[in-house]
């Protein structure tokens, strides 16, 4: 059962792993736990802490052709996640999911990372087209795909971040409704046996939105019994965060391979948020 | 009580609701024995139980279920469902504790069974049909014209077959098929549930209906309707006509996207007439 995580480059794939995998350590995950691999690994494998000079750490070599990746994206943790460069091979993880059926649920997901330089960057698919083929290929026999999207700039006023750089991924409304039409072109072309879909706008406290009214409103919590509609919830995050392309959902839903996505918001700072797709997911993944 | 030992397959068009219907089934929700009392539904095996819990995960918190994944070469792995349900005997039925075993075809088998490329791929799925007591066959209406170009064919293709195996084997006569139309909560299908034959399968799905009665004898085959989310409210004090089921109002075709309205006003329809026809030959009246 793999799950196969895309979206441009710096949109945060490998970090949503390692956000998880700290929630594991650190106990404030409530209900998805990493039990295999030993989570500290997976933290200390994909995290480097940022230099000044050109970061560059075994296993993930610099693009060559990446002149920007020197420059520092702002994070929104203490540790930064190196870049993927590389199709990689699935990872087995096993998930421990708190269901409204149980808790501690156990979930086998091979999970299937990729480079940000294949989807952000025409030039890499011209330089790997064998590579850009093999991508394509293994996102169509996986089981569900998480898109990761940034956020995007609701008003004319750019959203400064914490050190008063503009954070590079951050759209402006009509770029982001660009960028989602293509992917979920890429999606129907690609995905005709995929059977899940979730998108979410990760890094979502980049935006300066306020989450907080999210976050006391959709508190999951198995153990506690404190549950979520999930009709209700994917509709409140399609009208409040994906409002502006609501045409481009609509017409997607409508065309083969009729692949729905869900949605939600996300960021590393917020677990309970963080943890919502992975409680779909495992939801959805379990009757498999 | 007697008891009676029945193996049969569900199948049927995608998001026909065929694992809506083991699911909710194996939940049977109160209303559902409300209207058999002492209706007893046992899983008996963890794959069967699983089944429950898929009700609780995914119906009952408003997400829905999503398509079998479907690989011709994998029938071994198709999950097989067994369960004890026992049906007491009232005035105008018999009690049965019926021994059912069954399995859910994904709903792309039944896109195959009249394509002439795919007969060797899909020899062992129709090998299996034909060792079996009876087979429950299920479609919807979304697409009339599924009417000639799906439905029709594949019968046509399951009669062939039919008629050339009974030569051989001639206990394959008494194998029942109930064609069943699912998702009769929707307001147009719902007063026509209490006649399917006529007001269901006779209008809908004419030439399907035309072939399949011309074919076959009642004591062989018969039309029913089901509901596994049924209406809001169908008892006289509380009605209310209202499908339980809720769709995502953004393109979504809504076969693919309902999700149960409200847990507690579940009321299936038509669950059990089929299972207790295709195990007696009787039919019962919910």
């Amino acid at each position: 059962m793999s799950v196969i995580f895309i979206g441009n480059r710096a949109v945060g794939k490998t970090s949503m792993i390692v956000a998880l995998a700290k929630g594991t350590v650190s106990k404030k995950n409530k209900n998805v736990r990493i039990i295999t691999p030993n989570p500290q690994d997976l933290i200390e494998q994909f995290s480097f802490v940022p230099s000044n000079n050109n970061s560059e750490k075994e296993g993930f070599p610099l693009a060559s052709d990446d002149e920007n990746f020197s420059q520092k994206i702002p994070q929104t943790e203490e540790i930064e996640i190196a870049g993927t460069y590389q199709l990689q091979a699935p990872r087995s993880l096993l998930l421990s999911v708190d269901l409204p059926s149980g808790v501690g649920k156990e979930i086998r997901v091979d999970w299937i990372d990729t480079p940000g330089e294949a989807w952000s960057n025409p030039d890499w698919r011209k330089k790997n087209p064998e590579d850009y083929e093999k991508l394509l290929e293994t996102v169509s026999k996986s089981l569900a795909v998480v898109l990761l999207v940034p956020p995007y700039i609701r008003t004319n006023r750019p959203i400064v971040s914490r050190d008063n750089t503009k954070p590079p991924d951050q759209l402006n409304m009509e770029t982001w409704r660009t960028q989602l039409k293509e992917w979920l072109a890429l999606i129907r072309k690609n995905c005709s046996n995929v059977k899940h879909l979730v998108i979410a706008i990760h890094k979502a406290d980049l935006w300066g939105y306020d989450l907080q009214k999210d976050h006391e409103k959709w508190q999951y919590n198995a153990q506690k019994r404190q549950l979520i509609n999930w009709f209700k919830y994917n509709q409140h995050i399609k009208d409040t965060y994906f409002d502006l392309a609501l045409d481009i959902i609509r017409e997607h839903n409508s065309k083969p391979p009729y692949l729905s996505p869900r949605f939600f918001v996300t960021t590393i700072k917020n677990p309970n948020l963080l943890e919502l797709p992975w409680v779909y997911l495992g939801s959805q993944l379990a009757y498999v | 009580m007697s008891n009676i030992s029945n193996d049969i397959r569900i199948f049927g068009a995608r998001s026909s609701g065929k694992t809506s219907y083991l699911a909710t089934l194996a939940r049977c929700p109160q209303r559902l024995e409300d209207k058999y009392p002492g209706l007893e539904v046992i899983c008996r095996t963890n794959e069967t139980k699983k089944l429950i819990d898929l009700v609780i995960d995914i119906l009952e918190q408003g997400m829905s279920i999503a398509g079998n994944s479907y690989d011709p070469k994998l029938w071994d792995t198709l999950p097989e469902y067994q369960f004890i349900i026992k049906i007491p005997g009232n005035k105008q039925r018999k009690g049965i504790e019926l021994d059912l075993l069954t399995k859910d075809f994904p709903g792309e088998f039944f896109y195959d069974i009249p394509r002439t490329d795919k007969q060797d791929d899909i020899k062992t799925w129709i090998d299996d049909l034909f060792s079996t007591d009876g087979w429950m066959i299920m479609m919807t209406d979304w697409e009339p014209r599924n009417d000639i170009s799906l439905y029709k064919p594949a019968f046509e293709k399951l009669y062939e077959e039919l008629s050339g195996r009974e030569r051989i084997n001639p206990d394959l006569k008494e194998l029942r098929i109930a064609v069943v139309m699912t998702k009769c909560e929707r307001g147009e299908l719902w007063p026509c549930r209490l006649d399917p034959d006529e007001d269901l399968f006779e209008v809908r799905l004419p030439e399907t209906y035309k072939f399949l009665t011309q074919k076959f004898k009642p004591d062989r085959l018969q039309f029913f309707a089901c509901s596994a989310f049924g209406i809001l409210g169908d008892d006289l004090k509380n009605f209310d006509p209202r499908p339980n089921c809720l769709f995502e109002e953004d393109g979504t075709p809504e076969e693919d996207a309902a999700t149960l309205r409200d847990p507690r006003q579940w009321s299936p329809y038509g669950l059990i007439p089929p299972l207790y026809w295709l195990a007696t030959g009787i039919r019962l009246e919910e």
